[in-house]
């Protein structure tokens, strides 16, 4: 007789794994496949260089996952998982060798903005006043299934803050910067780090990105997981062990079990079949889920051409990861010593035209000349991560993952060659990423991203766009925002649903709620009062 | 006798939303007073003889579709006022270079066979569309011609089905998105989107993808007409209706200031110092940042309303276009295909890839001249032949350029002749004959030179300001202040910068004349019971 459990999900990333873990502890039995040797998906830590070496491949600094419902409800510090928060949480360098802070105090803050202009130092605290209870409101909107736009609407229409936030909403995230500041530098700091969201710097509809992330890197700062990003999901598996649940490594699903409109439970490689009693629960993006696993058969064709139509993120990120002697050190260091001690750098970019540059180069396919390059080494702030005395250090570069000569397969010949530009920019900032300090490098290329994590279609780190047609009630797409799917006992639990992508837990958090719901479960996790509707907007009758 | 020194409404600016305020005021019963700083009324509709005498150039606005359409030329009785329109058919042609042509005809069929040439699935998608979001065009027409919703309001009205749904989600996508999801041939698609970028739009950024579903509807329910004797016809048709109902127009009268007393509006002063008082209210046809910068003096504003004001934004693009004098018409290699590209009212040519479009933003975003020339072209003289000397005839074609040119918008006085000609270059790969001999004279108009005759479209935006979704609708123009209304009591915007955008529709003029109607209490005439 087939195995059998009340929920399959398929995929062990860490939304997989939160799901599997509330399920699990509400009594159900689970089983969590991962076609890989590791589970974490992007929350992915290995020695791609030297031993000893832990690189993370993926996700780096991770906010919401810690601070938001699921590390406590799984109490994933008992299981293991630890942040250290690094202050300041952000840098820019530029090659004047100055440099600008963003440290958990805004007045210290402030004080760095000042440096370069003082209008500006007063704009930034003016901005971190007005809208640091729309944050709150705005994350909280993330761990619930999204709202209708007429509801987040008519909250924020009653006030000047909310109608200022929404115009934001609507503008781009460069109308913002240069709407607010005068000094090129401090757009350029920010801007930076905003484009960490994975959306260019023109796009319109995203604006408000700044207002928020800004504001919650003051509450709410990123943190390192101690021992690398994958002792997250190690944690999380832990947390769905301690319940009961089972998580198997190396298990390859071919395809998604469908009977008379229902999802029935899902078959491996090696043609094994395993019986979903309740639910089958996709972490992959909904192409995948649809166009692979389930079979369009079972789908009609106004909801394929949705499938279909569902787009991959507008940039991919282009990673080399170095194995070092020391640190990276900064030339800024000198005026701006805390430099040094920043969780991330940024450095590449001078001004906004060259930002624009670097946009229109992704946008027709060409990997730029131009760096806007976000830099971590996390061994500075945790040294489990090397070898004693030894460093990691990596920076996020975006790119297209389709390139204009020679497509999506020319990153496999071309890599290295860009890695060694990337590298060279560095160096403009950190002399000493180069020569004997670097005892090996390995270039992470967008099609190698496409390969590693299947769920990040063509190097989605987002599982596909953050645009605003493609967010809050229309993720994945209109009508099919609440995780589940027109196949019953199917649900999507990933980052193709609502919120987005990123180290939230959030879209787990929600389909597990969902799930729940369906199934008359209770949600232990959910504290009273904090309900919320279920009911689809716009669903198709 | 004396001037008369006191009127009920002053506009200042005498463009058609001007005008259009004025003159349904001026029906109301209400003295009104239209003050142009510019020898000739009309702003955007502007037709002047800047080549040869008897040539009439359209510098602006050419294609007039939402104002015959819209309520103004049926209340104002523009018809018997000597504004006529003819609608040529085609509406609009693309020709390729390989000599192939596609015509988009006033007929829905007769379209859906042309797309069919290159890809019936194409066809069939166009016909689809056009046929399922009708209802809803007509929704988003109608709330043109009224103040602003709240977003909100409009959400709750689409979320409710899977039509509206798909709509909500389409004005968040960009244009080249819908065009990509709904064709899927490149000269299609190019096609579609060499019109839509007509609305000033770049088209590969998100919050502007419902436009082209609203543009389509135009065609096949009532197209675009080109204005007899020239656009400026229509401006000259409004002035009339103001004065039939007793109004005033004074050209060449240039209002230096708007005067605040005690934060009211309280009337204008020309630049040679004549003043004029109102008595109920002053409205402005020019952008924010004439009103609140140069007209009335920053005390009068608080400093967050004066940092909107700052704010606002340009046009993300600007508009070049050279106007020529000529012997013949442009004609054009494909009408070999099809003959009916010659009687197409806009042609377009040059950018026959989506990546040629994107490599012309890419330019536009780094202030540099576009390479990648994407013209739409108009002969008007072929549909209208008063507007030039007779057997002579008139043409011009707009690109979309930055208003500076590296740092400077100086830049433009020197640059422009041989960017000029380097588009013409382009032309002429599909109308050969747009030669020397054929080119009587050339008048190039260039971004700045629109910044300088029409001071309301600053910074050379020829929809008086980014049509971005952060600056439409309610944030039109800026968020608490999209009623027309200003903070300055009496004073009211009626231009291209408060809803619904710039362009020929009247609809700013005629919803910032039905909010002064209701704060001075006289009855709005124009709305049927």
């Amino acid at each position: 007789m087939a195995e059998e459990y009340d929920l399959i999900v398929l995929g062990g990333g860490h939304n997989g794994l939160t799901c599997a873990g509330l399920l699990a502890k509400a009594g159900w039995s689970v089983c969590v496949l991962e076609r890989r040797h590791n589970i974490g998906g992007g929350c992915a830590t290995e020695e791609v260089t030297l031993p000893g070496f832990k690189h993370n491949i993926h996700s780096q600094g991770h906010v919401s996952i810690n601070t938001g419902p699921i590390y406590k409800t799984l109490e994933l510090e008992k299981h293991g998982v630890r942040y250290v928060h690094p202050d300041p949480t952000w840098a820019t360098v530029f090659k004047d060798k100055t440099g600008l802070l963003l440290c958990r105090s805004v007045d210290q803050t402030c004080d760095s903005i000042a440096q370069v202009s003082k209008k500006d130092a007063k704009t930034y605290r003016d901005f971190y006043n007005r809208f640091e209870s729309l944050r709150q409101l705005y994350v909280a909107s993330w761990y619930s299934p999204p709202l209708p736009p007429s509801k987040i609407f008519s909250v924020l229409e009653g006030t000047r803050d909310g109608q200022l936030l929404l115009q934001m909403w609507n503008a781009s995230c460069k109308d913002i910067v240069n709407g607010f500041f005068e000094s090129e530098k401090v757009k350029v700091w920010i801007m930076i780090i905003s484009m960490q969201g994975g959306n260019l710097l023109d796009l319109y509809g995203v604006g408000a990105y700044i207002p928020i992330l800004f504001t919650g890197m003051h509450t709410k700062p990123w943190g390192v997981c101690v021992g690398g990003s994958r002792q997250l999901a190690e944690g999380l598996q832990k947390a769905v062990e301690a319940a009961g649940g089972v998580v198997r490594k190396n298990a390859h699903v071919s395809k998604i079990n469908v009977e008379n409109g229902r999802a029935v439970g899902v078959t491996l490689e090696d043609g094994t079949f395993i019986k979903a009693k309740h639910a089958v629960a996709s972490n992959t993006n909904v192409k995948a889920t649809f166009l692979d696993y389930v079979g369009e058969e079972h789908c009609d064709e106004e909801f394929l051409r949705m499938v279909r139509a569902y787009l991959p993120d507008e940039v991919a990120p282009f990673t080399p990861h170095f194995a070092l002697n020391e640190a990276p050190q900064y030339l800024a260091s000198k005026n701006c010593p805390d430099v040094q001690k920043a969780c991330f750098v940024g450095w590449g970019c001078e001004n906004l035209h060259e930002m624009q540059m670097h946009a229109n180069d992704i946008r027709v396919g060409i990997p730029s000349k131009i760096v806007p390059g976000c830099s971590i080494s996390t061994t500075v702030h945790d040294p489990t991560q090397a070898p004693p005395g030894k460093h990691t250090a990596f920076v996020w570069q975006y790119a297209p993952f389709h390139l204009a000569e020679g497509g999506a397969e020319r990153w496999a010949s071309f890599k290295e060659e860009y890695g060694d530009h990337v590298q060279k920019v560095w160096c403009e900032y950190a002399p000493n990423m180069q020569g004997d300090n670097v005892l090996a490098r390995y270039c992470y290329s967008p099609l190698d991203i496409s390969r590693t994590t299947i769920s990040m279609f063509e190097g989605s780190m987002n599982h596909g766009h953050c645009s605003p047609n493609q967010m809050g009630i229309f993720r994945p797409f209109p009508g099919w925002s609440h995780y589940r799917m027109p196949i019953q006992g199917l649900y999507l639990v990933g980052s193709s649903a609502h919120p987005t992508g990123g180290v939230t837990g959030a879209p787990g958090f929600n389909a597990a709620g969902v799930i729940a719901d369906d199934n008359k479960l209770t949600k232990w996790w959910w504290r009273p009062g904090k309900s919320y509707s279920t009911e689809p907007a716009g669903r198709r009758r | 006798m004396a001037e008369k020194t006191e009127y009920d409404v002053i506009i200042v600016g005498g463009g058609h939303n001007g005008l259009t305020c004025g003159a349904l005021l001026a029906r109301a019963g209400l003295d009104v007073l239209v003050l142009e700083r510019r020898h000739n009324i009309g702003g955007g509709c502007c037709t002047e003889e800047v080549t040869l005498p008897g040539f009439r150039h359209n510098l602006h606005s050419q294609g007039h579709v939402w104002m015959v359409r819209g309520p103004v030329y049926r209340a104002l009785q523009l018809d018997k006022l000597g504004v006529q329109y003819v609608y040529p058919d085609p509406v609009y042609a693309m020709v390729f270079r390989d000599g192939r042509s596609l015509c988009l005809y006033k007929d829905l069929d007769r379209t859906c066979e042309q797309i069919a040439q290159f890809s019936k699935r194409d066809a069939d998608a166009y016909r689809e569309h056009y046929q399922r979001f009708e209802a809803l065009r007509r929704l988003v027409i109608s709330s043109w011609y009224a103040p602003p919703l709240p977003p909100s309001k409009l959400f709750a009205s689409l979320e409710g089905t899977e039509d509206g749904m798909r709509v909500l989600q389409m004005m968040n996508m960009s244009t080249e998105r819908v065009c990509h999801e709904l064709f899927e041939d490149e000269a299609v698609k190019a096609w579609i989107l060499l019109l839509a970028m007509q609305g000033g739009n770049p088209l590969d950024l998100s919050g502007t993808g419902v436009w082209l579903t609203v543009l389509v509807s135009g065609f096949h329910e009532r197209p675009w007409g080109i204005c007899v004797g020239g656009s400026r016809q229509l401006a000259e048709g409004l002035q009339k209706a103001l004065e039939a109902a007793g109004g005033t127009v004074r050209k060449q009268a240039h209002v230096s200031r708007i005067l605040v007393q005690q934060g009211e509006a309280r009337g204008v002063e020309l630049a040679d110092g004549t003043r004029y008082a109102a008595r109920q209210a002053i409205a402005s046809n020019t952008n924010p940042i004439a009103t609140f910068t140069e007209l009335i003096t920053p005390e009068h504003s608080d400093a967050a309303f004066l940092r909107k004001v700052k704010n606002y934004q340009a046009d993300d693009m600007s508009l070049f276009t050279p106007h020529l004098a000529l012997n013949e018409a442009p004609r054009y290699t494909a009408s070999a295909g099809n003959p009916d590209v010659q009687k197409a009212m806009f042609v377009g040519w040059g950018q026959e890839t989506v990546d040629e479009m994107h490599q012309q933003f890419n330019a536009i975003r780094l202030r540099q001249l576009p390479e990648s020339v994407g013209g739409m072209s108009i002969a008007p003289t072929v549909h209208d032949p008063t507007q030039a000397p007779p057997g002579k005839h008139t043409a011009f074609f707009w690109q979309f350029a930055p208003f500076e040119i590296g740092d400077s918008a100086a830049a433009w006085d020197r640059e422009k002749e041989a960017y000029a000609d380097h588009c013409l270059e382009v032309w002429r790969q599909y109308a050969p004959n747009m030669n020397a001999e054929n080119i009587l004279g050339r008048y190039i108009y260039s971004p700045l030179d629109i910044s300088r005759n029409t001071i309301s479209m600053f910074r050379g935006s020829q929809m008086h300001g980014s049509v971005g979704p952060h600056q439409m609708g309610a944030f039109r123009p800026f968020p608490g202040w999209s009623g027309y209304r200003m903070p300055i009591k009496r004073l009211y915007l009626c231009g291209g910068s408060t809803h619904p955008c710039g362009g020929v529709t009247g609809a700013p003029g005629f919803n910032a004349a039905g909010v002064i109607a209701d704060d001075v209490g006289v009855k709005k005439w124009w709305l049927r019971a």
